[in-house]
């Protein structure tokens, strides 16, 4: 049994960002048991290959995903719970992209089944109804565009799913409090309820969340950029089974500020407004948040379980990659909430990390590789961060333009499609293009469309199934045939690599999608990375093809300088 | 909508930093060389005049 297990004993606490306020009823949380580490009081620990700082949506997925690659990994958190933290302000929106991560990590259909599906929502101006939309679910897909649900939630899952990994150790009620780098082993100051000890790895990886101490702990300063804009936001218990995600700019008893509601899991609604330009003290207050959700929702028989202030900032490290130290979530990058970028953003970091990380360990590819996520990942990080910067500019305009066309779009919106889809309140989160990595093989200029290397792979619904169900984390050969698929027995690596090959012919294809998005029409070869987005493809269809595109793949990789310059 | 949404909300974000760029006296100016040389790009009498009369509603 390992001591993640012996951690989860079944007791929960109860959470309260509103001290000693009896009208707020707090959340539940599970409550995780501090364990003497083994190397305690050890004066030569061990060193591990991995140790994560910080339990939260990135820590946790990164740790699940190198526990299920057989990576052994220590995970340190300050407290004794998941979402202790800023219960009010977390995450409560999964992307389409991340729930197929959360699948491989095996609690998505947890949080299918407690969260809610949804798909429609409306956009007010005042009290006029100027958009109701509706997010046409893609056919033949396993995951929606989005499911909700409280992020402490999806923590607490993933908490339990990793402690049946024999590979990973939680250690809760561990706080980092010094970091030392010396040549390969980073040494990490642990304080914990019965003394200090040290924690030594190979890599460290900050998934310490916004205001990451392992910034300070490293010297690091990057500068925040708060914008000029600030939030209350609940979570209440009401039984609104059919409510819509609801956005309302200018809305009158606001001053025209903006509010949003959504909901979450069963019996549970967020209801957020903006208080920048009203009295932020005074927002927060259990009265007036009573008052303003009575005015919101029409009615009183509520009861609010959590209260917060949240002012909407940016941060972005200059770099993820210090040495051995590795930053991911919102350590290396804070942004906005609007498009829900944050949760899913980290969740992706880890899904792009934890396999680059378990080639170095295994000494199937060199240190390089990991410059690969500085790449990739910043590039994400700046996307994020200006299309959320973007939404925040439209919802609370900061300049005489902005809101000169703001206000101009809002009103034609009204009858005109096309300023609809100009009205920004968020645009949602998806899968990254990685546009210019060294991991993407150029294609032989056969393709009019399809995939193109560096996008997430789509997947469907196949004959038995979905085709990411054959997936397996590892590069992967997936050839689209019209007739027979590569005979004879197929390369089990490349470039050191485990190699996975799937065939998918028309018979295969019950749908016909996944020719079509894949541009497969005569055969293709598309090969996916560990993380299913594209390597490479090819008219050739042939193993051997496969084999070149990784080996072309990752020798590109290994080319990079030794740091990589983000632009 | 003729536009993406990526195209869009480009160009909405390039309108909106092209207006805040002109010095305070030249914002309307601005907006009226912009409404001309997309009239001239239209290139239809009848769908600007349309178009005129939508913005004035």
């Amino acid at each position: 049994m390992t001591v993640a297990s012996r951690s989860l004993r079944g007791k929960r606490r109860k959470i309260t960002n509103v001290a000693n306020d009896a009208p707020v009823t707090g959340y539940e949380l599970a409550e995780y048991a501090f364990h003497r580490p083994p190397e305690f009081a050890d004066p030569d620990p061990p060193v591990h290959p991995v140790a994560i700082v910080g339990g939260g949506l990135s820590g946790l997925a990164l740790a699940g995903l190198l526990g299920l690659r057989g990576v052994p990994v220590v995970l340190l958190d300050q407290d004794a719970s998941s979402g202790a933290w800023g219960t009010a302000s977390r995450g409560i929106a999964y992307s389409k992209r991340t729930l197929e991560i959360l699948d491989r990590l095996g609690v998505a259909e947890r949080i299918r089944a407690l969260g809610r599906t949804w798909n429609e929502g409306r956009i007010f101006d005042g009290e006029e109804l100027i958009e109701h939309f509706v997010i046409q679910p893609e056919a033949n897909q396993k995951w929606p565009a989005f499911i909700n649900l409280q992020q402490f939630h999806t923590e607490e899952y993933l908490a339990e799913r990793i402690s049946q990994l024999e590979s990973v150790e939680l250690r809760w009620q561990s706080k980092v409090v010094g970091v030392e780098q010396d040549g390969d082993v980073v040494t990490l100051a642990v304080s914990t309820p019965i003394g200090e000890y040290r924690v030594r790895a190979s890599w460290v990886v900050a998934c310490d969340g916004a205001n990451s101490e392992m910034q300070v702990h490293l010297g690091l300063h990057t500068p925040l950029h708060y914008f000029d804009d600030m939030w209350a936001i609940t979570d209440l218990k009401v039984d609104m089974p059919d409510v819509q995600r609801t956005f309302w700019l200018n809305y009158p008893y606001l001053d025209q500020g903006a509010a949003i509601m959504h909901c979450m899991s069963p019996g549970m609604v967020r209801v957020d407004w903006q208080i920048i330009h009203l009295d932020p003290d005074e927002e927060v207050k259990p009265a007036r948040v009573r008052e303003r959700l009575a005015s919101f929702l029409g009615r009183e028989d509520f009861e609010v379980v959590s209260i917060g202030r949240f002012q909407f900032k940016t941060r972005l490290m200059e770099r993820f990659v210090h040495g051995r130290v590795i930053f991911a979530g919102d350590a290396a990058h804070e942004l906005p909430p609007y498009g829900a970028r944050g949760g899913n953003g980290g969740i992706q970091d880890a899904e792009n990390l934890a396999w680059k990380l378990e080639a170095v360990l295994r000494r199937r590819a060199g240190e390089r590789i990991v410059e690969t996520y500085e790449l990739e990942r910043h590039q994400a990080a700046v996307e994020n961060i200006a299309a959320a910067a973007q939404s925040s500019e439209f919802i609370w305009p900061s300049t005489h333009g902005a809101r000169l066309f703001r206000d101009a779009v809002l009103r034609l919106a009204r009858r005109h499609q096309f300023a609809k889809a100009l009205v920004n309140t968020g645009r949602s989160s998806k899968a990254i293009h990685y546009l210019s990595t060294p991991l993407s093989v150029g294609d032989d200029g056969a393709f009019l469309g399809g995939i193109a290397p560096g996008e997430a792979a789509f997947s469907c619904a196949v004959a038995d199934g979905y085709l990411l169900d054959r997936w397996d984390g590892r590069f992967t050969a997936v050839y689209f045939v019209e007739g027979d698929g590569p005979a004879g027995p197929l390369p089990t690596e490349a470039a050191g690599f485990p190699l996975d090959h799937v065939v998918v012919s028309r018979s295969t294809d019950v749908t016909g999608d996944l020719f079509r998005r894949y541009d497969a029409g005569g055969g293709a070869l598309y090969v996916l990375r560990p993380d299913v987005h594209v390597a490479g493809r090819s008219r050739t269809v042939t193993p051997e093809a496969a084999v070149a595109i990784v080996e072309r793949s990752l020798a590109q990789a290994h080319a990079l300088p030794e740091t990589a310059t983000v632009t | 909508m003729t536009f993406t949404q990526e195209e869009g909300d480009r160009i909405y974000a390039r309108l909106v930093e092209a207006r805040d760029a002109r010095p305070e006296d030249d914002g309307e100016a601005f907006l009226a060389r912009l409404v001309l040389l997309l009239a001239d790009e239209v290139g239809d009498a009848d769908r600007v005049l349309r178009a005129i009369e939508d913005a004035a509603e």
